[in-house]
């Protein structure tokens, strides 16, 4: 069985990490037998295991841990360890933004407090269309209220404003799915700025 | 004896790391010291691993014991622990240094010789010194060349090499495939070969 050296260095890793499968032990000690170049690898890989292990290790034994349990305890939460002591500031705004929206407040998304939800969905990685400006429809709201700008959510009385939305494309679909009546929005991107 | 002291003076190999969660999450915290102390320097290690530099790596370290507290009533029992901290401490260690950007001399700096004092004729520790300054070289070395490598690789081959993780462990902890944990470890490995070959 004819291999490549990327092949064959692939299989000698996998050897040495002990992650071969079927008859790729078997295949890896014949090659180790058979082909010098196997066996330089392999010492190789044993050389950088031992450097590595070696170098973090001086790292951890020179490192004083005697008060580290202390300085992380005085950091700790008091009190019962619920979801509520958690930092989960999403979800907490998120409750918030659901009760300002029961007591009728509308929520500008632009100002991150209100619409977390919104605001994570469209905002992610790599994201920088910015400031481009929206129309939104909603699919399943009874109807269309207000100016451009503002939208009814879907089994409320409640409309929010938008003032832009990062997006990655012309279209993003948002569902909210926290409230008793789900509401999706369509945004779609238009040439209005 | 109080029950928060007997818990921290209860043999560590007799509590298993879920008994340890539940009673953490049933309001003891004395037993969350006890996981910190089992996983504090395996977490500084990979912290260590990751961010080259030890004050770097303490403070990641210590966030990652109080951010897991914090979320311990969502830990899902359907991975190890120390896969799940494992995998906080690496999202951490990786956001630190984007936003750290700083470059810092390392700690090897002090242990990295030059060549002509292999002849100094000052005392010198037992053993052979020749030996002594290929490892210090080896070391300070092995240091340089894995600050080169690429977070995501140097990620994978700490979580290998140091802490001795399965392919699946390493995917798990990096929320990738394991095909890509072996790629990563292949070029980090190659790039490390590389840069070494000249050391011995």
């Amino acid at each position: 069985m004819s291999m490549t050296n990327e092949e064959r260095d692939q299989l000698i890793q996998r050897y040495y990490d002990g992650e071969t499968l079927g008859n790729e032990n078997s295949l890896a000690e014949g090659l180790l037998d058979q082909d010098p170049e196997a066996r330089a690898l392999l010492e190789s890989l044993r050389t950088i295991s031992g450097a590595i292990r070696t170098e973090v290790a001086m790292a951890v034994a020179e490192e004083d841990f005697s008060s580290f349990w202390t300085d992380v305890s005085e950091r700790l939460p008091k009190g019962p360890l619920t979801l509520e002591t958690g930092q989960d500031s999403a979800r907490k705004a998120q409750a918030m933004a659901d009760e300002n929206l029961l007591a009728g407040e509308p929520q500008p998304i632009a100002a991150g407090g209100g619409f977390a939800w919104l605001r994570n969905l469209l905002n992610g990685p790599g994201l920088a269309v910015a400031g481009v400006a929206m129309c939104l429809v909603a699919l399943f709201a009874p109807v269309w209220g207000g100016s451009d700008s503002a939208l009814p959510i879907a089994g409320m009385d409640q409309t929010i404003e938008v003032e832009s939305i990062d997006s990655p494309g012309a279209f993003v679909m948002v569902v909210q799915e926290s409230n008793d009546v789900p509401a999706i929005v369509w945004v779609t991107e238009t040439d209005e700025g | 004896m109080g029950a928060a002291e007997r818990i921290v003076n209860t043999p560590l190999d007799q509590l298993e790391d879920r008994d340890l969660i539940d009673r953490v999450i049933d309001g003891d915290q004395a037993s969350y010291g006890l996981l910190v102390q089992r996983y504090q320097s395996k977490i500084f290690a990979v912290a260590y691993g990751v961010l080259r530099h030890r004050e770097d790596a303490r403070e990641v370290a210590q966030e990652v014991f109080i951010k897991a507290y914090r979320n311990l009533p969502s830990f899902r029992r359907d991975s190890s622990f120390y896969t799940w901290i494992y995998r906080i401490t690496v999202n951490l260690a990786i956001d630190f240094q984007r936003k750290a950007f700083r470059k810092r001399e390392t700690t090897f700096e002090d242990v990295k010789l030059a060549p002509n004092e292999i002849s100094s004729t000052g005392p010198r520790p037992m053993g052979n010194p020749v030996q002594q300054l290929e490892e210090k070289q080896l070391g300070a070395t092995i240091q340089e060349a894995i600050e080169t490598l690429p977070a995501d690789q140097r990620t994978a081959i700490i979580l290998r090499e140091v802490q001795g993780l399965s392919y699946k462990e390493i995917a798990e902890t990096m929320g990738c495939a394991e095909g890509t944990v072996m790629s990563r470890l292949y070029y980090a490995r190659k790039k490390l070969q590389e840069l070494l070959k000249d050391v011995r």
